[in-house]
C-alpha cells in the first residue's frame, strides 16, 4: 500500500517536473515516435521483397513492435531511473534514498521518467489498435504481456547496472548491454540460430521482451503465458537480490548534486 | 540516555591504484594493485539524548564516512554502532523513520519544482497521515518564514531560502536525531546565522538531538555545547566547546580597508599580520581584549571604508590541536 502511494506520487511528480517545460516535453515523444515510424517503415520495405521469414509476416512483426514499444516505453516511463544506475552508484547519488525509509530499489527507480518513453508507449498502442485486426478485444492480453515485457527489461537494466557495485565505472558496458537487448527483441527469435539463439533466451533474455510474448498474442497458449510470468518473477527476484548484495560494497561519494 | 554508541567503528575503503599513462592503464586493468584507505579507524563516543554535538574536522577526515555509516548508508569494515538502539547498516529503514539527514551538498528538493511539491512527495515516503503531515507542514512553514518561497520551484531560490527548506524538508517527520552535514556552506554571514539560530530553536522547542559536521568554526561555537574533533580517521579531540573555544578559538582576524593611510596600531592583544597599502590584518587575543574594544578604538584612529572579523580557519585550530595532542598519543594518553 505505502509502496502503491510512493509509486503513484512520483508518477504525478515526474509528469509535473515534464510539464514544467512543455515544449521540451512534447517534442520528445514526437521525436521518438518518428523514430519508430523509421524503423517500421524499412521492415515494410524487405517484406515488399521477401514475404516471410522463418514463418514471420509483416503482421507478426508489428504486433512484435508494438508490444517491445509498450513494453519498453512503459519501463522507461515508471522506472526511468534504471538506465542510470550504474552512474548512481559511481557517483554516490544512492545517498538519498539509503537515508529514507522507502525501499531504496524501488524508490530510485521510480524517481526518473524518460519522457521519450511516452512515445514508444502511445507509438505502440496506436499501432497495435490501428495496424492490427481484432486489436480490441485482445487489448488485455496485449497488455499483460507488454507489461511483462516492460517488468523483465527493467530487471535487466537493473542487473547490469549494479555491476558498478563490482567494476566500479560501467555506464558504458550497461548501456551496451541494455541496448543489445532492446535490439535483439525486436528481431523475431527464430531468425537466429545455436549459441546465438540460446544467448537471447539466457544471459541477454532479448526472447522474453519480444518473440515470446508477440507469439503468446497471435498463438496463445497458456503453459508459454504462465513461463513468462514465471521468468518474470526470476527476474524481478534475481535484480533484486542483486542490487541488495551490492549495497553492501557501496562506497558512496562526494559529488555535488541537485534532484531534477 | 545515550541515543549514539559507537564502538571501534572501522571503515577502510580499497581502490585500485593505477599507473600513469596508457600503459599503466592496461596493467592496472589485468593486474590491479588494491591501495586501502583508512577512511575511519576504531571510532568510540556515546551521544545523549537532546545534545548538541559538533563533529569537526579538514577534508577528508573521515567526517562523512562517519555520518554515512551511522545513517545506514555505507557499512562498515568492522566495529559496533547502535543509534536509537538499532543497527543503522541492519535496520536502516526503520531508523529512517526517526532520522533526519541535511547534507549540505546533496538537496533533496526537486530542482524544477517548488518545495512544496517535494514536501508533500517525502509525506508519502515517510507515509506519514494526511492530517498530521498538514499540522506538521504549517508548524514548520511558520518557524522557518518559508511561506512565501513554497511555491516558487527550487531552482529560482537563493541559497539561503533553499537551505532552509532543505531543513524543513528533514524535519517533517519530527525525526530525534539530525544528522546535519556541512549545513551552512557556501551562505553568506547572515544567512548562516538565520540557520543556527533556526537549528537552536529546534533543538530546544522538540528536544531533538544534532549532530552536526561543519567546517565552520562560527556554526560549532555558537551551535554546539560538545564538540569533536577527527583528524586521519580518529578522534583527536572530545571535550565541551568552550574549553575548546578557550584554547584554541581566542584569536580572531579582523581585515580593515582604510580610507587613510596606515599609520601603525598598537594595543595589548593585538598583532599585525600584513599590511598592504590600505588593506591591513589584525589578529586580536580575545583572552586579553575584546574584539568591541579593539574596533572601538580603530575606528576612533582611522576612517576606515571597510571591516570583517573572522574565526581562525578550523584547519588551522585543527592542526593546533593535533600538535597539541601529539606528544600526548605517543605516551599513550590522549583522547
Amino acid at each position: 500500500m505505502k509502496i502503491w502511494r510512493l509509486i503513484s506520487g512520483y508518477v504525478r511528480h515526474n509528469f509535473m517536473a515534464g510539464m514544467a517545460y512543455r515544449g521540451a516535453f512534447f517534442l520528445q515523444i514526437f521525436g521518438m515516435m518518428i523514430n519508430n515510424l523509421m524503423l517500421l517503415f524499412f521492415w515494410n520495405m524487405m517484406f515488399l521483397s521477401f514475404p516471410t521469414l522463418n514463418g514471420w509476416e509483416l503482421q507478426d512483426i508489428i504486433v512484435l513492435y508494438s508490444i517491445v514499444a509498450v513494453g519498453f516505453g512503459f519501463s522507461v516511463v515508471i522506472f526511468g531511473n534504471a538506465s542510470r544506475l550504474a552512474s548512481l552508484i559511481t557517483s554516490g547519488e544512492l545517498d538519498y534514498y539509503l537515508a529514507l525509509p522507502a525501499d531504496p530499489l524501488v524508490h530510485l527507480l521510480v524517481s526518473r521518467m524518460s519522457l521519450s518513453g511516452w512515445g514508444d508507449f502511445f507509438f505502440g498502442l496506436l499501432l497495435y489498435l490501428f495496424v492490427l485486426p481484432s486489436a480490441w478485444r485482445n487489448l488485455p492480453l496485449f497488455l499483460l504481456l507488454s507489461l511483462l515485457a516492460g517488468l523483465i527489461s527493467t530487471a535487466f537494466a537493473v542487473l547490469t547496472g549494479s555491476l558498478a557495485f563490482w567494476l566500479g565505472e560501467s555506464e558504458q558496458l550497461a548501456a551496451q548491454l541494455r541496448m543489445a537487448l532492446l535490439n535483439f527483441s525486436l528481431y523475431p527469435v527464430d531468425i537466429f540460430s545455436g549459441g546465438v539463439r540460446l544467448l537471447l533466451y539466457t544471459i541477454i533474455p532479448a526472447a522474453f521482451v519480444g518473440s515470446v510474448p508477440a507469439k503468446l498474442l497471435t498463438d496463445f497458449d497458456i503453459w508459454w503465458l504462465a513461463g513468462l510470468i514465471l521468468v518474470t518473477a526470476l527476474m524481478g527476484g534475481l535484480a533484486s537480490w542483486v542490487f541488495r548484495l551490492g549495497l553492501r560494497r557501496y562506497e558512496s561519494g562526494n559529488l555535488v548534486t541537485v534532484r531534477g | 540516555m545515550t541515543i549514539i554508541k559507537v564502538d571501534n567503528l572501522t571503515k577502510t575503503f580499497r581502490t585500485v591504484q593505477k599507473r600513469p599513462g596508457v600503459r599503466g592503464s592496461l596493467r592496472s586493468l589485468f593486474k590491479p594493485e588494491y591501495q586501502a584507505i583508512h577512511a575511519v579507524r576504531g571510532l568510540d563516543f556515546e551521544v545523549a539524548t537532546g545534545e548538541r554535538l559538533a563533529f569537526i574536522g579538514s577534508n577528508g577526515a573521515g567526517k562523512s564516512t562517519t555520518i554515512k555509516m551511522l545513517v545506514g548508508i555505507l557499512h562498515p569494515t568492522g566495529g559496533k554502532a547502535e543509534v536509537l538502539g538499532r543497527v543503522p547498516w541492519r535496520e536502516r529503514a526503520p531508523l529512517a523513520y526517526q532520522i533526519g539527514t541535511v547534507f549540505g551538498q546533496k538537496s533533496q528538493l526537486w530542482y524544477h519544482l517548488p518545495a512544496a511539491d517535494s514536501f508533500e512527495l517525502l509525506a508519502r515516503i515517510y507515509a506519514l497521515d494526511l492530517e498530521e503531515y498538514r499540522a506538521r507542514l504549517h508548524y514548520l512553514v511558520e518557524i522557518f518564514d518559508i511561506a512565501e518561497y513554497l511555491h516558487v520551484p527550487v531552482r529560482k531560490l537563493s541559497l539561503g531560502q533553499r537551505m532552509r527548506c532543505e531543513i524543513a524538508a528533514s524535519l517533517l517527520h519530527s525525526p530525534r536525531i539530525l544528522f546535519l552535514d556541512e549545513p551552512t556552506i557556501g551562505l553568506d554571514v547572515v544567512v548562516k546565522q538565520r540557520i543556527r539560530d533556526l537549528i537552536l530553536e529546534l533543538n530546544e522547542r522538540e528536544g531533538v538531538t544534532i549532530f552536526l559536521t561543519s567546517h565552520d568554526a562560527g556554526d560549532v561555537e555558537v551551535l554546539c555545547k560538545r564538540a569533536m574533533v577527527i583528524n586521519h580517521g580518529e578522534i583527536i579531540y572530545d571535550g565541551k566547546v568552550s574549553d575548546l573555544r578557550r584554547n584554541y578559538l581566542q584569536t580572531k582576524t579582523v581585515s580593515l580597508k582604510l580610507a587613510v593611510p596606515w599609520e601603525g596600531f598598537s594595543a595589548q592583544g593585538v598583532r599585525l599580520l600584513k599590511q598592504r597599502g590600505y588593506g591591513v590584518k589584525l589578529e586580536v587575543d580575545t583572552a586579553q581584549t575584546s574584539i568591541e574594544q579593539v574596533i572601538a578604538q580603530l575606528l576612533a584612529r582611522y576612517r576606515i571604508a571597510d571591516i570583517t572579523v573572522d574565526d581562525p580557519p578550523m584547519e588551522e585550530i585543527i592542526a593546533q590541536i593535533y600538535l597539541a595532542q601529539t606528544p600526548l598519543s605517543e605516551e599513550g594518553g590522549a583522547c
